[in-house]
């Protein structure tokens, strides 16, 4: 203030000096006085130092006033210049209340702008209520000064939640006061009473002092509504009288509005898309159940419950888990799956003369973290008994086929012999053409009866202990025939020292006569195969190797299925069942079956047989459909 | 029906301070300019349409506060249901 009258009082000495010598120099040229107008050219001059003084003082003012606003704010400063007294500062008065104006309005949009930002970018990450409160309350500091700032969070049982956070030290009463006005708004507008046992509450920040006499002199609360319920409440309050103006809370008021409003949309979209989803569980056909890893239920849809025979409040896991009970490890497929991240079918359940496949999919949240594992029990009694009729017609065709096959090939043979009499080279050509057709035709019938056989559970392994080498060196000569034919060429590689392998032999030669078969049938003539036996720590590993052609890509993941020939082979003969039946025998071998394969340079298929041995008496049966 | 109108008026901002706290509350009131409030939210003077009193009294706290004053004015006219703030 100070420099201000200052500066008022140097312009009127700057003024009243330049009036006078401007007045006296003005009539010595009208005179035209030598004498008058050097000693008024005098004055003029001493005038304009004097000008040139006031000048740098008003600047150096200016410069003292900026620096005042600056320290003090355009606000205070507004405040401490009292214009009325000095109506010079009127203009500079009215700018410093437009800036501290537009500056008060910039910090609290910025505010706003900053807490909505910061809302909108962890409401895609669940925001609940509580999270939006403690947002708005923890940014205040920002916008309005306080002592408490205390948020309280209405739960749907009737219970509550409060957090309180102390800026200032001031008593527990204190608090206790702010916590009241939010519970008597809750009261007024909700009619709703919370008890103090039913308060859950947390005070955080500064630290009680009991010393502190002060009571909550001004406050104001925020109320959240989401979806037309008041859902929680903000308290403001402070030691200070008088503090919280309209402005700056209708900020916070319009922030808490939006938050509100905008949970309340998205809580609507949640619940619209999951009635969608509850519909389509509700209408599929299989049942559904989906657990988290913790154990938790999820998702069941009514066909499961109905398939599970739970009434409608069983609904938990362990209700699933017991209804299961020795005949699914519901727990175990889950372990399973959680630790393999891979979808798995396990094999068919029996419940109430219905069977079930039940498979098993792991649930994968945005960071590729599995966090649910989805079961689906689909309803395979029909497809069973389909199967079941099918079986039984190939077998009881392949039976009746097989009687006159088997003659018509005794009889060919003996023509082909000679035995029945001489025949000429075109007779002879003929008849070998027919005797290779019935052949293709009884191993086709043998297979169909090996599946029949399989899928009727009527295989059974009878493992004995084998010396492997020597049983497969005993049996390799069915196959070198093959190999020469074709031209060839086939090694068998194995090590010195072999332990027995309690296994099956005849169904094991099955398998390797199979991929013998396969690897000189889909590799060229003057291809090479190889077979190596070694020996691993747990399993011994049997592995075929072919230069032929190869199997296509988009095509390895049907390989094993029935009846399914690859594109590039499917001009040569085969019934596309052997590596069915080959996988079949191998995994109820206690083995597992597999093949690495690269069109046009050739395939691998592996055979790993446990070292422990298989299991005896153990019936084959199909691992999935 | 004046004196209903008073009555309204009164318990909306008296259930407004109850909510929002009281200097916030009686300043949006004290904005109305053909009602006088006192500082326990009673209505001292009503001049003009009291209808219309009413009706700017729950705008003001409406374009302030949105969906909780919404829910205050409701609770507050349900025990007066001849009066509507529509035309």
């Amino acid at each position: 203030m100070g420099a201000s009258f200052s500066l008022s009082l140097n312009k009127k000495i700057g003024f009243l000096f330049t009036l006078t010598a401007g007045v006296t120099l003005l009539g010595a040229w009208f005179h035209e006085t030598p004498g008058v107008l050097l000693g008024t050219t005098a004055i003029i001059i001493t005038n304009l130092a004097c000008a040139a003084f006031v000048f740098r003082a008003a600047l150096a003012n200016l410069h003292e006033t900026i620096l005042t606003l600056r320290k003090i704010g355009w606000g205070d400063y507004t405040a401490r210049v009292d214009a009325t007294k000095n109506p010079d500062l009127a203009v500079i008065n009215d700018m410093a209340k437009m800036l501290a104006d537009r500056d008060s309005h910039i910090t609290q949009r910025a505010y706003q702008t900053a807490v909505l930002r910061e809302i909108s970018e962890r409401i895609s990450e669940s925001l609940t209520t509580e999270e939006i409160l403690e947002i708005t309350a923890g940014s205040l500091q920002k916008i309005v000064p306080y002592s408490t700032v205390s948020y309280i969070i209405i739960n749907p049982d009737g219970t509550a939640t409060l957090k309180c956070h102390l800026e200032d030290s001031v008593n527990k009463r204190f608090a206790e006061e702010a916590k009241k006005k939010m519970l008597f708004a809750i009261e007024s507008v909700t009619g709703m009473h919370i008890p103090e046992e039913k308060i859950r509450t947390t005070y955080f920040g500064n630290i009680f002092d009991e010393t502190a006499r002060d009571h909550v002199r001004s406050f104001f609360n925020v109320p959240m509504v989401i979806d037309r319920k008041l859902v929680g409440i903000i308290n403001v309050a402070s030691l200070k009288p008088g503090l919280y103006t309209e402005p700056a809370v209708s900020i916070l008021y319009n922030i808490v509005e939006h938050a509100g409003a905008t949970i309340g949309k998205i809580r609507a979209i949640v619940a619209h898309e999951s009635q969608k989803v509850d519909s389509m569980l509700a209408s599929i056909t299989d049942g559904v159940i989906m657990a988290s890893t913790a154990g938790e239920m999820l998702v069941m849809n009514n066909k499961a419950q109905k398939i599970l025979r739970l009434a409608e409040h069983q609904e938990s896991m362990l209700d699933v888990i017991h209804s299961l009970y020795g005949i699914f490890d519901l727990r175990g497929a889950m372990d399973e799956v959680t630790r393999t991240k891979i979808e798995k079918s396990f094999p068919e359940i029996s419940l109430e003369h219905a069977f079930y496949k039940i498979t098993a999919s792991p649930v994968l949240n945005s960071n590729n973290e599995i966090y649910a594992v989805a079961f689906v029990l689909s309803d395979i009694t029909h497809e069973k008994e389909i199967d079941a009729m099918k079986s039984e017609f190939i077998s009881t065709t392949s039976h009746q086929l097989r009687t006159p096959l088997s003659s018509m090939k005794w009889f060919l043979e003996m023509l082909l012999g000679s035995d029945l009499g001489t025949i000429n080279e075109k007779q002879k050509e003929v008849l070998t053409d027919i005797y290779n057709s019935n052949e293709r035709i009884i191993t086709l019938v043998n297979d169909l009866l090996d599946v029949s056989r399989i899928e009727s559970g009527k295989i059974t392994l009878e493992p004995t202990p084998t010396n492997l080498v020597e049983f497969i060196r005993s049996m390799l000569p069915e196959t070198n025939t093959m190999f020469k034919k074709r031209k060839q060429e086939f090694s068998f590689e194995y090590p010195e020292a072999m332990p027995r392998v309690a296994v099956d032999p005849k169904l094991i030669w099955q398998v390797l006569q199979n991929l013998l078969t396969n690897a000189s049938k889909y590799t060229p003539e003057n291809g090479k195969v190889t077979m190596t036996l070694s020996l691993e720590p747990d399993h011994v590993l049997l592995k075929v190797v072919d230069n032929g052609f190869g199997i296509p890509e988009f095509q390895k993941h049907r390989i094993f299925e029935k009846f399914f020939r690859a594109d590039n082979v499917a001009k040569s003969d085969g019934t596309g069942l052997g590596l069915y039946i080959a996988r079949q025998i191998a995994e109820a071998s206690g083995g597992k079956l597999w093949f690495e394969s690269t069109e046009g340079k050739g395939t691998t298929f592996f055979l790993t047989l446990p070292l422990l041995g298989s299991a005896p008496q153990k019936v084959i049966r199909p691992a999935s459909f | 029906m004046e004196n209903e109108y008073t009555t309204i008026i009164a318990a909306i901002i008296r259930k407004h301070i109850d909510v929002m706290g009281p200097t916030v509350a009686l300043s949006i009131a004290q904005k109305i300019p053909t009602i006088k409030v006192a500082q326990n939210g009673d209505v001292l003077s009503l001049t003009g349409d009291p209808k219309t009193a009413l009706v700017q009294v729950t705008q003001a706290y409406a374009s302030f506060a949105g969906s909780i004053s919404d829910m205050i004015v409701e609770s507050v006219l349900a025990a007066h249901p001849d009066i509507s703030l529509d035309e």
